[in-house]
């Protein structure tokens, strides 16, 4: 049974991530693209500031989206009662995908979006040129609006099913016990323990962030793009000398992940481990 | 006859078992008295196969057990939780083993009526463990294993979870049973008045090392022994 | 807003609510939300119940190993990584084997990631109890394969019913891997949703994305027990 379950994982998890890598590997030499191979598209990759940028502000952004949702998420968890019923319409959020995100986005934040014609009939704003750019807008305002809204419901409603958990409000009745006020009670025991048991889970979203396509394709700035769609153009764009520096791309991205998958695995293990 | 040589453990760097040797015959209990972190959890394991020994032997009636699969060898370890398949109501946790040989289903039904009724329990078959106390749980778990008529029976601290109460009716209920089924056991504690009650045997486990006593007078008057040092508060005790 | 716009005829700017025409739905479905709700249906279950065996299976080896971090990072790798990237590394051996798009290749590229996909959440399912009720079995005299069959998948019930449910919305909602391998011939509802923004079809687009929640929406209120289990 032990073997037929490790055969199952090589075949159906190791040997396709590994020919995935490999196969990177060997596009990213410009074995198939060019005349000969050479590790001149790797360097490229540093020579040519575009992915190093939108590197940086894809890391940014998931930064900005997942510090933010927490923070906001752990506030409005300490303004609710600690033990809830959390509510069938709080989930709704979850049946939002990335896409459905993308198109409401679009439809709320652009120049002719509903955000615009509300400023335009409270007399804001007389022509949707005049509605601050908030799509393709070179800080990514929409793409990282577009992304809290998923992820702040999903933060929410997970430390409030965490702090329902029996062993946290018994730390919170002790410390009370112990003389600590009801701020102190939040500061000291409910955050930290909240922010410590949720971090496998930050991390997730973080990486998930790392890796968005479809938002930042409809609604992302035009300047600096999120890395993903970049290395989607590289590689599906006409230009077939492009192609092995998108692959190293792909590559530097995949090397990245496995990185952040290491210290997930950590955590994931520490915390749920046989 | 039980017989274990010179079974010896490391973990990384640290000897967790040095050359353990013991013997424990059918109808005896080995009681072990040992505190916390000294070993006996990994020998015992070793012993049921769970884990493999770095080096030594493991002997049933002569025939070596070093290599026979856990499912084969006919020892069953219980440990202090009583470990009841949740989604089981009490009666298919104690014929749960049997099911597994495949006996027939009257078989089956005979045997855990007649384990229900040995273990006072022929009211509580139909429950599932999370409706049972403490010590009902521990009693299904003991008829679970004696269902399956094991060779040896390992006992890995099985009342440590217990109130004193319970603790003391389930060592005379344990005496009970090994009187009634004769099994080998080894009996692992850190409790010197539960190593006395269950004992037939004694020995005592520190860092690894395994000390066997001759008899009842050699345990109890060990100077390295808990028992001593026990006697000497009572004495002391003003 | 959605709603609104799945019947709208026009929006004009600065109008705060569009034109409405109902019999639009009737378009929408035609259309071509219809078609692509059942071929993401016929995409989504597949994966979801594929993944969930496979997944189930494979998660197995993480019990009791000395390596399970290592084990688990294995499988949180391709978990972890963009669908549309992890397609453009594999696009090469789907466009040798004749897999582009065809169903059964986006099925195929999904499944490179539900499968790990699974593996991680049940590995929260592989936990230190479990490992002792194993080993309890064990000594009973039970094979590995009794303990699978009678323990760990009776255990496992609500487990999969979540983890089903996660692996039907990942798929249902999955983009990229889809437009890539499917090369926009495999039209599920997200594929359907961009090509229509793309298309300017405002009413088809936000009908789309109604179909395209309805669904999840229904999962979530059913399943909410058991999420919070």
């Amino acid at each position: 049974m032990k073997t037929l379950s490790g055969i199952t994982f090589i075949v159906g998890i190791v040997v396709p991530a590994l020919s995935a890598f490999v196969l990177s590997a060997v596009y990213a030499t410009g074995f198939f693209h060019a005349q000969e191979t050479s590790l001149m598209y790797f360097t490229e990759l540093v020579e040519n500031t575009r992915f190093l940028k939108s590197l940086g502000y894809t890391f940014l952004l998931a930064t900005a989206v997942v510090v933010s949702s927490t923070f906001t998420a752990l506030k409005i968890a300490q303004l609710l009662n600690r033990r809830m019923e959390i509510p069938s319409w709080f989930l709704l959020p979850f049946a939002i995908p990335p896409v459905v995100a993308a198109f409401f986005g679009f439809h709320l934040f652009s120049g002719v979006g509903l955000l615009s014609r509300i400023a335009h009939a409270l007399g804001l704003i007389s022509t949707p040129v005049d509605f601050p750019a908030l799509v393709n807008d070179p800080f990514g305002i929409g793409t990282f609006a577009s992304h809290f809204m998923l992820c702040m419901p999903f933060f929410l409603v997970y430390f409030i099913y965490l702090r329902n958990q029996p062993l946290l409000e018994q730390l919170e009745d002790t410390a009370r016990a112990l003389g600590a006020s009801q701020k102190q009670v939040w500061h000291h025991i409910a955050r930290p323990t909240l922010l410590h048991k949720s971090t496998p889970l930050l991390l997730v979203f973080f990486v998930f962030v790392l890796g968005t396509y479809e938002i930042p394709l409809l609604l992302g700035s035009q300047s600096v793009r999120a890395v993903v769609p970049v290395i989607v153009d590289q590689i599906k764009g006409y230009n077939l000398k492009a192609i092995p520096t998108g692959y190293a791309m792909a590559l530097a991205y995949s090397v990245i992940i496995m990185l952040v998958a290491a210290v997930l695995s950590k955590k994931m293990n520490r915390q749920h481990g046989a | 006859m039980l017989e274990i040589r010179n079974i010896a453990k490391t973990f990384g760097t640290t000897p967790v078992l040095s050359n353990v040797s013991l013997q424990c015959k059918g109808g005896e209990t080995l009681s072990v008295l040992g505190k916390s972190g000294c070993g006996k959890t990994t020998l015992l394991k070793i012993i049921s196969g769970l884990m493999t020994p770095d080096a030594g032997t493991i002997a049933h009636n002569g025939n070596d057990l070093s290599h026979t699969p856990v499912e084969q060898r006919g020892i069953v370890y219980l440990s202090q939780e009583p470990l009841l398949f949740p989604h089981m109501t009490a009666a298919e946790n104690i014929s749960f083993g049997m099911r597994m040989r495949h006996r027939s289903k009257d078989e089956v039904a005979g045997a855990t009526n007649d384990m229900l009724r040995a273990l006072g329990l022929e009211d509580h078959g139909r429950k599932l463990p999370q409706a049972l106390s403490g010590g009902q749980k521990q009693r299904v778990a003991f008829g679970r294993a004696l269902l399956v008529e094991p060779k040896v029976l390992l006992l890995d601290e099985p009342f440590g979870s217990l109130d004193a109460g319970t603790r003391e009716e389930m060592q005379q209920f344990y005496l009970h049973l090994t009187k009634t089924y004769g099994f080998a056991a080894l009996f692992v504690t850190h409790d010197v008045k539960e190593a006395l009650v269950t004992g037939t045997t004694f020995a005592r486990m520190e860092s690894g090392e395994l000390t066997l006593f001759e008899d009842l007078d050699a345990f109890v008057n060990d100077p390295n022994g808990d028992v001593a040092k026990e006697r000497l508060f009572w004495i002391n005790l003003k | 807003m959605l709603a609104a716009l799945s019947v709208a005829a026009t929006w004009e700017y600065p109008r705060l609510l569009p034109d409405v025409q109902l019999n639009l739905w009737s378009r929408v479905v035609v259309g071509g939300a219809g078609w692509s709700f059942l071929t993401s249906l016929q995409v989504a279950l597949p994966v979801a119940v594929i993944s969930l065996v496979l997944g189930f299976l494979s998660s197995y080896r993480l019990l009791g190993s000395r390596y399970r971090h290592v084990w688990l990072w294995m499988a949180l790798i391709p978990f972890c990584t963009a669908p549309v990237i992890l397609s453009l590394e594999m696009q090469y051996y789907f466009i040798r084997f004749g897999l582009t798009a065809q169903r059964i290749g986006v099925v195929i590229g999904q499944l490179l990631i539900g499968i790990p996909y699974a593996t991680v959440l049940f590995s929260l399912f592989w936990n230190a109890d479990r490992l002792k009720q194993e080993e309890a079995a064990r000594t009973l005299g039970c094979s590995r394969l009794q303990i699978m069959q009678h323990i760990h998948i009776p255990a496992a019930g609500g487990i999969m019913k979540l983890v089903f449910a996660q692996l039907f919305l990942f798929s249902w909602f999955e983009y990229g891997m889809t437009q890539m391998l499917g090369v926009g011939q495999v039209q599920t509802l997200p594929v359907l949703i961009f090509r229509s923004t793309q298309e300017a079809n405002l009413a088809l687009a936000a009908g789309a994305c109604v179909v395209l929640i309805l669904l999840p929406v229904i999962f979530i209120i059913f399943t909410r027990k058991i999420v919070f289990r």
